[in-house]
């Protein structure tokens, strides 16, 4: 049986540390929501 | 995990980003439920005098500006105002947002005299903050002139319209929602000067930009084709000034339905144009042009 592959250097857990990362930061993001402000867009009316 | 991130918190402001995206997309009855579901739990979680509430009193206040319920929106943000100010340390640049909004609300409602000091406050408050290049200064700057356009006074909105667009073109590049806002109101602003080339090129660019942005059914593409179809009038362009307000008046309707200020505003304008290509059909139409021509407008 070849077992090399579970020590192969291309089935490495980064990917998976990578995701949680990725998943930390979004929910950073998410707890932080800002103020939104407003924006003043000039609507024309005709006469 | 850290105390921001427990479940309840998170919930919170996961329901508020979620309805802050909706609305942005033009989507605001599913914005409206997830924000006032944010504001009961936020509450609950946080305490009803908690500055955390007030980012979503504020949200939802913005929301309710968008969908035309502003005097809701100002009971929102006066309470999102005071619970800011009653902070042991009071953050200058989430007051000034408040101003900058709550100078936008009298905007939306026409009242441009009484939204001046809030958004001159806005900025004032914001570049002591800041400094003078930040972008939120730019948003400041271009909703202060708007604020002025509104009064006529073109000749103070303008340089403040550019600067505050150059800043957005250097800090997000040529491609962002700020951008195609400012566009269109400078176009808005030319074409009240008389200046109707540059106002169709500005208008055009606004409308591209939007649509690649936005895509083509958003209330806010809606808002440029409503003003370009006024541009037309004054070209004397009326089936296509009637075309443009169509299409513009069906995106206000679907997305806003009867009675919104941008609906009612739409459909007079349509109403507008249809009597000038009526009078265009009729013996006396050379009287009926040189009126069309004499128009002025108003912004909004």
């Amino acid at each position: 049986m070849d077992t090399t592959k579970s020590f192969d250097p291309e089935i490495k857990p980064r990917p998976a540390i990578q995701e949680i990362d990725l998943e930390i930061e979004e929910l950073e993001k998410i707890s932080a929501p800002k103020l939104v402000a407003n924006h003043n867009e000039t609507f024309v009316l005709a006469r | 995990m850290t105390e921001s991130l427990h479940l309840n918190e998170l919930r919170v402001w996961s329901m508020t980003s979620l309805g802050d995206r909706y609305r942005q997309n033009g989507r605001y009855s599913e914005a409206e439920t997830l924000l006032r579901q944010a504001l009961v739990s936020a509450k609950q979680v946080f305490g009803p005098g908690d500055a955390n509430v007030s980012v979503i009193l504020n949200n939802l206040a913005v929301l309710c500006k968008c969908m035309g319920k502003f005097d809701e929106a100002e009971q929102l943000y006066k309470r999102a105002l005071t619970t800011i100010e009653q902070e042991t340390e009071v953050d200058d640049e989430k007051r000034a947002t408040l101003y900058h909004n709550l100078g936008g609300l009298e905007h939306a409602r026409c009242r441009y005299a009484e939204g001046e000091p809030l958004a001159r406050r806005a900025v004032q408050l914001r570049e002591h903050a800041l400094g003078p290049n930040h972008v939120d200064v730019a948003a400041d700057l271009a909703a202060l002139a708007a604020i002025l356009d509104g009064q006529g006074k073109h000749d103070e909105s303008e340089p403040l319209y550019r600067r505050a667009l150059s800043i957005f073109e250097r800090t997000y590049g040529a491609e962002h929602y700020e951008i195609a806002v400012n566009l269109n109101n400078l176009g808005a602003a030319a074409a009240a000067r008389g200046r109707t080339d540059e106002a169709e090129q500005l208008y055009q660019r606004a409308l591209q930009l939007k649509e690649k942005l936005l895509g083509p059914e958003h209330p806010d593409v809606a808002i440029t084709l409503n003003n370009l179809a006024t541009l037309r009038i004054s070209q004397l362009r009326f089936a296509e000034a009637a075309t443009m307000y169509q299409r513009a008046l069906a995106i206000f309707q679907t997305v806003f339905g009867p009675g919104h200020p941008k609906v009612v505003g739409c459909e007079k304008n349509y109403r507008c144009v249809l009597s000038a290509l009526e009078c265009r059909e009729r013996p006396s139409s050379r009287r009926s042009q040189a009126l069309a021509r004499r128009r002025s407008w108003r912004t909004v």
